[in-house]
């Protein structure tokens, strides 16, 4: 039986499609596969024009096994197979974008990225420590930027305007490409968004009835408070072209969020109404330049890239009632270096390789203040140590071996990461010097059965050294107060994965499905008072530290897949994850108390998909997108005191979207964005924000 | 034209600087709060052998469950068996006791002693955060016609400070939203007055008595209220526990369990027989989960409050005796306000054992001017309505 309904989407994929009609010129580089076959997908920039994402993380939401979890409405992490945060790897036009400070979890920093400045974004599933280094255990999301144009006009101008109905959003980018000779091209430009609060389609209900604690809503039931903020960003790009081999990129991309609340702690549960934490101030700074060339055979593709990099935090927990503030700065400043090329050796035979490292400077304060007098007290240590210093290099070679239909991969990095925080005896903080040695490997084999079918496995090491948000941060999460763990050991995954491509002239498929286990998996343990190490912790509801467990394993599967249906484009993805682990809890003395040996493991995604159907004509486009999950009951010990998860799990959802744009001259664009047009009430698993209800985007774009 | 602005404003955000901290005071050095009586306040009234406890009563203390109508249960050994060995009330009521050293001992306390109390009031989820949230459940739930159509409609009091006419909405709803109603804008009016350099000493005294007795009037209403919500959530009943003990063993005692042992050992026992009855019962009663048996709550919970309240009547007692012997103007003018603030808590429960002391007792604490109260009047008027835990 599977064989007949494999061969019937074999045909139906070869019976050959129609031309795509001419659409406006986009400035666009087609993203280079990030990992050649490994399991991947790429959100283009013509995908981002028509969906209109919110943000980089809301782009992700129609990628197979990407799962976008948002704490905020100014926040967004992607779950890649299961895992996030820490445990997947961001790049910007490959430069690495995670650092010591990201905390276990969801977390904002991919958000920071306008998507408006973006070619593609890669998407690749599955670990990628050989080259990448660590973190990249869950996959890779890579931002390409978009380049300056050498061709048509010396001075080409954009203004793009959009306004949405959920959350009351204006904003808008002017930029120019500028051909500032033969060689020489520069893209610049400027955006602003306020974003107002959120409308969803109503409150999420537990398996009790009742609506979740988080968002808290507005007596119309639907505006969700600690919603809203306002971004600006600006950028520059100038591209220097030497001969047809060498060209050396100069960038500077500058993103400043102000006054983001973080909406499971606006207010937070039981709290006042008038309490909210909020982000202050929410910025990212990267300059880099970088060389791209040839010189020969054994330095194709050759990269150097130097790069700095500057994160900064300032977030505030307003209490009106109390005339009191609690504040934190958190800076970090990366310096990073990437080399990478690859080396021809034979006809059949490449090798990839490189070395790269990244050192971060960090600096971070909190203090208290009593508002109504203007009285300050810092205290004796922000979030973090200031004065940490954390860096991670390593050096990597990656060959494949290439003959007929056949291709074998096999890779390996070594590398070395070093962590140091000074003590603080007022906060009984220790002083960490750490270092470990960092490995990964892949082997992997492509095996084209023929010019339709492409059979891949790959067996991936990939690791993750504790970072110090681990090792030093102490702060309030979503299941409580977690403070540091200055032992902690890295992670090293073993991912094993079988895929299927199928190739044809009427569209394609791609389907995965991977086993990883993570030895040493770094995930939350409640502790008592007693193993509190000041009065805040103590004061806590719940209190976790981040702690080694023996192994966890996720399974899963994904696929995609598209076709031509002459006069339209079907496309459909598919993602499902099975995540456990050994119960961080130990076991309870009393033996009448349940106890599970093996737990889920936390936040792990639903079963979940997209459907869409795009029709295309001279002129412009309609299509019609679907994103559905199912329940998500299985939920981690530390889920369950996870005010942002409804009591029982959270609900599965069904959301239709309508879109449409047209060219309506050789200067102008237009579209519209009808989201949710069920109007359900839905969020994402994890999440803090309920999904925007019933409501409209429009959006402008003119080139004059 | 407002968007350019802020747009402008936004690009031109640079990071804002870290604010420039206060200069403190040099620290006060530590010190041992005294026991609550400093005045022989004479024979305990419960060493009258008539007190005897109710036959409906738990008696942990006398061994063998005959001896009571209670089923075999985890307090049966005279020990708190919490739900969870972390109880994070515990550091709130350590938070108490580090206020007491610097506000309660009856020195004049410094603008710089009250900076550092209000820093350990408002510590995250500390003292502050469960007084502004603080209701009163002997008391029904509070009711507001928020949208002014079809009558009132039960709400939190959480809720109701959400609302446009919050204030209204709390001041028609102020005896069961006890805490944002009452108990906080004592507090927060009293730390205002005290961190002031610019007030004099008895200003500061009488800053600290209110302080005192604010938070010992939420001691003893979330002991109550932790009780009651422990039906639903069984962790509560360990809040409830340390809410009154500190979280200590009964031969000890932080918090209010301090003040009423140092009172009347007799009375502390039977608050803590009180607290082991709420443990009895939640233990018998689908302890994993939702409670069904009200009736056994309500004869546990009642044993417990008639104690503490005693246990507050005591400490009223005790501080109106000192002021009645207090020679000095300050320090009367600070215990009269500190009763004022803690007196009335009784007043529910003195009506309802007899109106016409309970009448009593509140013209006397209703006197503005401490020249002009009765001293004689109120203790009488307490041991009548409070003879025994």
């Amino acid at each position: 039986m599977g064989r007949v309904v494999c061969a019937a989407v074999l045909g139906l994929l070869v019976a050959g499609r129609p031309a795509v009609a001419d659409e406006t010129i986009v400035i666009v580089d087609p993203a280079p596969e990030l990992l050649p076959g490994r399991a991947s997908s790429t959100v283009t920039r013509e995908d981002l024009d028509e969906r209109q994402p919110r943000s980089a993380p809301d782009a992700l939401r129609w990628e197979p096994g990407v799962y976008v979890q948002q704490t905020a409405a100014a926040q967004g992490s992607a779950y890649l197979r299961g895992r996030t945060g820490q445990q997947t790897l961001l790049l910007f036009d490959g430069v690495r974008l995670n650092n010591s400070l990201w905390r276990q979890g969801p977390n904002q920093y991919f958000f920071t990225i306008d998507t408006r400045t973006l070619a593609a974004i890669e998407v690749m599933r599955g670990g990628a420590s050989t080259r990448y280094g660590s973190d990249a255990i869950g996959g890779v999301l890579h931002a390409v930027p978009r380049d300056p144009g050498f061709g048509g006009r010396r001075i080409r101008p954009r203004i793009q305007l959009r306004a949405g109905s959920a959350d009351r959003e204006l904003g808008g980018r002017v930029e120019t490409s500028a051909r500032l000779g033969d060689d020489l091209a520069l893209l610049a430009g400027l955006g602003y968004r306020d974003v107002g609060l959120l409308e969803g389609g109503g409150a999420v209900r537990g398996t009790d009835g009742d609506p979740a604690i988080i968002p808290s809503l507005e007596a119309d039931g639907r505006t969700q408070r600690g919603t809203g903020f306002e971004e600006a960003a600006w950028d520059a790009r100038l591209i220097w072209r030497r001969g047809d081999t060498t060209r050396v990129t100069l960038g500077y991309y500058d993103y400043r969020q102000l006054d983001a609340p973080r909406t499971d702690q606006c207010p937070p549960p039981f709290a006042p109404p008038s309490e909210c934490l909020r982000y202050d101030e929410q910025f990212h700074a990267m300059a880099y330049v970088a060389v791209d060339g040839e010189v020969g055979r054994w330095l194709r593709r050759a990269r150097a890239v130097v790069s700095a990099q500057e994160q900064h935090e300032k977030k505030t927990r307003h209490r009106p009632l109390s005339s009191v503030e609690n504040a934190g700065r958190d800076d970090v400043r990366t310096l990073g270096l990437r080399l990478s090329a690859t080396a021809e050796v034979s006809e059949r035979v490449s090798v990839d390789y490189g070395a790269d490292g990244y050192l971060d400077l960090v600096d971070s304060v909190a203090w208290l203040r009593f508002t109504d007098i203007d009285y300050v007290r810092y205290d004796s240590r922000g979030q973090y140590l200031a004065g940490s210093r954390y860096a991670t290099t390593g050096t990597f070679a990656e060959a494949a071996w290439t003959r007929g239909w056949l291709r074998l991969r096999a890779g390996g990095r070594i590398g070395a990461t070093w962590a140091r925080a000074p003590g603080d005896v007022a906060s009984a903080t220790t002083a960490i010097d750490r270092t470990w040695a960092a490995t990964a490997g892949v082997v992997g084999v492509d095996w084209r059965a023929d010019e339709h079918v492409t059979l891949i496995a790959t067996v991936d090491r990939s690791f993750r050294a504790p970072n110090l948000d681990d090792l030093t941060g102490r702060q309030a999460t979503g299941p409580g107060f977690q403070f540091e763990n200055a032992t902690l050991a890295p992670e090293r995954s073993l991912t094993a994965e079988v895929g299927l491509k199928l190739r044809g002239e009427r569209g394609e498929l791609d389907a995965w499905a991977y086993t990883s286990r993570l030895a040493g998996a770094i995930v939350r343990s409640q502790r008592g008072v007693e193993d509190c190490p000041d009065d805040e912790c103590r004061a806590a509801w719940f209190r976790y530290q981040l702690v080694n467990v023996d192994a966890a394993t996720v399974v899963g599967a994904e696929a995609a897949g598209s076709l031509d249906l002459t006069l339209a484009t079907a496309r459909a993805t598919i993602g499902w994850a099975h995540g456990r682990g050994p119960n961080p809890q130990e076991r309870p003395s009393d033996p009448s108390l349940a106890y599970a040996e093996v737990v889920p493991l936390s936040r792990i995604p639903p079963l979940n998909g997209s459907a869409e159907v795009r029709v295309p004509w001279a002129w412009g486009f309609a299509a019609v997108g679907v994103r559905w999950a199912t329940r998500q009951d299985r939920l981690a010990p530390s889920d369950l005191s996870d005010e942002r998860i409804p009591t029982g799990g959270t609900p599965g959802y069904v959301v239709v979207d309508l879109r449409a744009g047209a060219k309506i001259s050789e200067q102008a664009r237009v579209g519209v964005v009808f989201e949710n047009l069920g109007d359900a009430a839905y969020r994402y698993h994890g999440s803090s924000i309920n999904g925007p209800g019933r409501s409209a985007m429009l959006w402008l774009e003119l080139t004059p | 034209m407002r968007r350019l602005f802020v747009l402008l404003t936004v690009l031109a955000a640079c990071k804002s600087d870290d604010p420039t901290e206060t200069v403190d005071a040099a620290p006060r050095p530590d010190s041992i709060v005294p026991d609550a009586s400093t005045v022989d306040a004479g024979p305990s009234p419960d060493a009258n052998p008539a007190c005897l406890p109710l036959p409906t009563d738990y008696r942990p203390r006398d061994g063998a469950t005959i001896d009571d109508t209670w089923p075999v249960c985890i307090s049966d050994d005279n020990a708190y068996h919490p739900f969870d060995t972390s109880i994070s009330t515990v550091a709130r009521i350590a938070a108490f006791e580090q206020i007491a050293t610097l506000l309660f001992t009856g020195a004049v306390p410094t603008s710089q002693d009250f900076l550092d109390a209000r820093v350990e009031y408002n510590l995250s989820n500390g003292l502050a955060s469960r007084v502004q949230r603080r209701e009163d459940e002997h008391y029904p739930p509070a009711t507001w016609d928020e949208d002014m159509t079809g009558g009132p409609e039960p709400y939190t009091c959480q809720q109701l400070a959400g609302f446009p006419d919050a204030v209204a909405a709390l001041a028609a709803n102020a005896d069961r939203c006890v805490g944002p109603a009452k108990i906080s804008p004592v507090i927060e009016a009293a730390f205002a007055v005290g961190q002031d350099a610019g007030t004099n000493s008895v200003e500061k005294r009488i800053a600290a008595a209110q302080i005192e007795g604010a938070l010992l009037w939420f001691l003893y209403m979330s002991n109550y209220k932790e009780a009651i919500t422990c039906t639903n959530t069984p962790v509560d009943c360990d809040s409830s526990f340390a809410y009154y003990t500190g979280g200590d063993p009964r031969e000890q005692g932080r918090g209010m369990a301090r003040y009423v042992r140092a009172l009347d050992p007799e009375t502390h026992d039977r608050a803590w027989d009180g607290i082991l009855a709420v443990r009895c019962w939640r233990d018998l009663d689908n302890p994993t989960g939702v409670a069904g048996d009200l009736a056994m709550r309500n004869l546990a919970v009642a044993q417990m409050d008639r104690a503490t309240l005693r246990g507050v009547a005591l400490i009223v007692r005790d501080k109106t005796t000192e002021l009645a012997a207090e020679q000095v103007l300050a320090s009367r003018v600070a215990l009269w306000e500190l009763l004022r603030v803690l007196g009335p808590v009784l007043d529910r429960d003195a009506t309802l054992r007899d109106a016409g002391l309970a009448a009593q007792l509140r013209a006397e604490l209703a006197k503005a001017d401490h020249a002009d109260v009765d001293p004689a009047a109120i203790v009488d008027a307490l041991d009548l309505l409070y003879p025994c835990a």
